[in-house]
């Protein structure tokens, strides 16, 4: 089975995908994080798109999800408006259904089961946890 | 007057009867079969007609049938396929304006910017024969099978005679005896193709949309010694078996591509796409479509669109502002232009050419 987690921060998309093979397998490879520097260039949102479902489309994922985010703007931290584009982006892709976990759910699972599996890169620790909670549940 | 006189008797005569469409080009380049072009007659469009031998006993539709599986924006469009006798077929495709990528590179400037739109249209209609349900392998990618429009510039990729599919469970499977100067280094050694071989040849393609250096004539990628004793050996198959051995050695020693015959301006960042594109280590080259469009994703996002006409160089940043570069007698003159304004002189650099790129970059 493979999964992919995904944790979006501001205008950054970062990835982490596993497989269960004989062990956790991280398989990322260079797909690490995605930015979108300019979201009012429709080329560049194009080419994000592009990215990202050539990316689905290869991996053949069984499982992907989104770490859910705050929405209000009354929050103590409020998320960056682009990281909501970016989550609609993501979800054009039609093949799969996109699933969105809140991360108390993670933390919940990770409370009652150990971590056995580190990313290639700190920043990647969030998409991590989801990727792994994704393949166990 | 059609210059098809190469043609098969049966396909001229068939060409000939056609009452709903007027055929009025030929083309011989076409690599396995006779090539015309029309208009279509109540839709008013233009089409090409690939004629193709057809063996009854033997499944010879390959083509055809693929690309009528295959739907994508960057895939020749399939309209219709008939056969025409026991021995003719032939089938009818959009005629896409600005023919080949050789020719058009052969025939236009291309900025940075249009190689690397070209080479993403390339790689998401690669992206689409490699995943499943398909599960293919192009093998022959190169600029001749390779057709672009000349106003969207949208590239196409055509040409299906070499294409295979990967059998379950296993990821390669045997190299094509196509063109030998795209053959990546798993099919000289292993003769092997993968995935990631057809990878290989889109960097290939990139590599030469910036303008690297990449005779046609296959003797032109032999140096002088090799020459000399090329002149020495008699016989033309003997001659092309030694041409082939002195390509493949630069194939396997990495240094088939020169990153310093690209023009100037394109850095070091591109040159590493170019080097992880065309890697002869599988584990340093990019293992999907993804990988390396995500790269050209990053990378147009922060460069400028850089082009050479006549000496000049020129290159436009993301706010549309310009800048020229060329020489006077006194060294090179950097001129920049905002958004609609007029061209200065800009003075904030050494005079060398180098700098003023390092500058800009």
């Amino acid at each position: 089975m493979k999964t992919l987690g995904i944790d979006i921060n501001g205008n950054t998309a970062v990835f982490c995908s596993v497989e269960e093979n004989n062990g956790i397998v991280d398989i990322t490879g260079k797909m690490t994080k995605l930015e979108l520097k300019d979201d009012e260039s429709s080329q560049e949102v194009y080419e994000f798109v592009d990215v990202i479902h050539s990316h689905f489309n290869e991996m053949q994922f069984d499982k992907i999800a989104i770490l859910k985010r705050a929405k209000s703007l009354k929050a103590k931290f409020p998320v960056s408006p682009i990281s909501f584009k970016l989550e609609g982006l993501i979800q054009t892709y039609k093949e799969s259904e996109i699933d969105f976990i809140a991360p108390q759910t993670i933390s919940a699972y990770f409370k009652k089961n150990q971590k056995v599996f580190k990313p290639k890169d700190a920043y990647q620790n969030s998409a991590a946890d989801l990727a792994y909670y994704l393949l166990k549940k | 007057m059609m210059k098809d006189d190469q043609a098969d008797e049966p396909i001229k005569q068939f060409v000939w009867a056609q009452t709903d469409i007027e055929i009025d080009k030929y083309s011989d380049t076409g690599a396995n079969g006779e090539l015309y072009f029309c208009k279509r007659k109540v839709l008013g469009d233009r089409a090409a007609l690939k004629f193709y031998y057809y063996n009854s006993s033997v499944s010879s539709h390959q083509e055809p049938l693929l690309l009528k599986e295959i739907k994508h924006e960057n895939i020749l469009e399939i309209f219709d396929a008939k056969i025409i006798d026991n021995q003719y077929a032939y089938f009818l495709t959009p005629e896409i304006s600005g023919g080949d990528l050789h020719k058009f590179i052969e025939n236009n400037i291309i900025s940075t910017k249009t190689a690397i739109c070209i080479t993403q249209g390339i790689l998401k209609g690669l992206s689409a024969l490699h995943n499943e349900p398909y599960n293919f392998v192009h093998r022959d990618l190169k600029p001749n099978n390779i057709l672009i429009d000349k106003n969207s510039l949208k590239p196409y990729i055509a040409d299906f005679g070499s294409i295979k599919k990967i059998p379950d469970a296993k990821d390669s499977v045997v190299a094509s005896k196509n063109t030998f100067i795209y053959k990546p280094y798993e099919a000289i050694i292993d003769s092997i193709y993968t995935k990631q071989s057809d990878i290989y040849q889109v960097g290939v393609i990139l590599f030469q949309l910036l303008n690297g250096f990449f005779p046609n004539a296959p003797v032109n990628w032999l140096n002088d010694r090799q020459r000399k004793k090329l002149n020495k050996i008699t016989g033309s198959f003997e001659q092309w078996e030694y041409i082939e051995e002195c390509i493949s050695r630069k194939i396997v020693s990495s240094t088939l591509l020169d990153n310093n015959s690209l023009p100037i301006y394109i850095d070091t960042s591109l040159k590493r796409i170019i080097n992880a594109a065309t890697n002869n280590d599988l584990s340093k080259r990019y293992r999907s479509c993804a990988e390396f469009l995500k790269a050209l994703f990053d990378y147009s996002k922060k460069a400028k669109d850089w082009k050479a006409v006549d000496e000049i160089i020129f290159a436009t940043d993301k706010t549309q502002n310009e800048y020229k570069i060329y020489q006077s007698k006194k060294g090179y003159i950097l001129e920049t232009k905002k958004k609609n304004g007029n061209w200065r002189k800009d003075n904030n650099h050494s005079g060398g050419l180098n700098d003023i790129i390092n500058y800009l970059f």
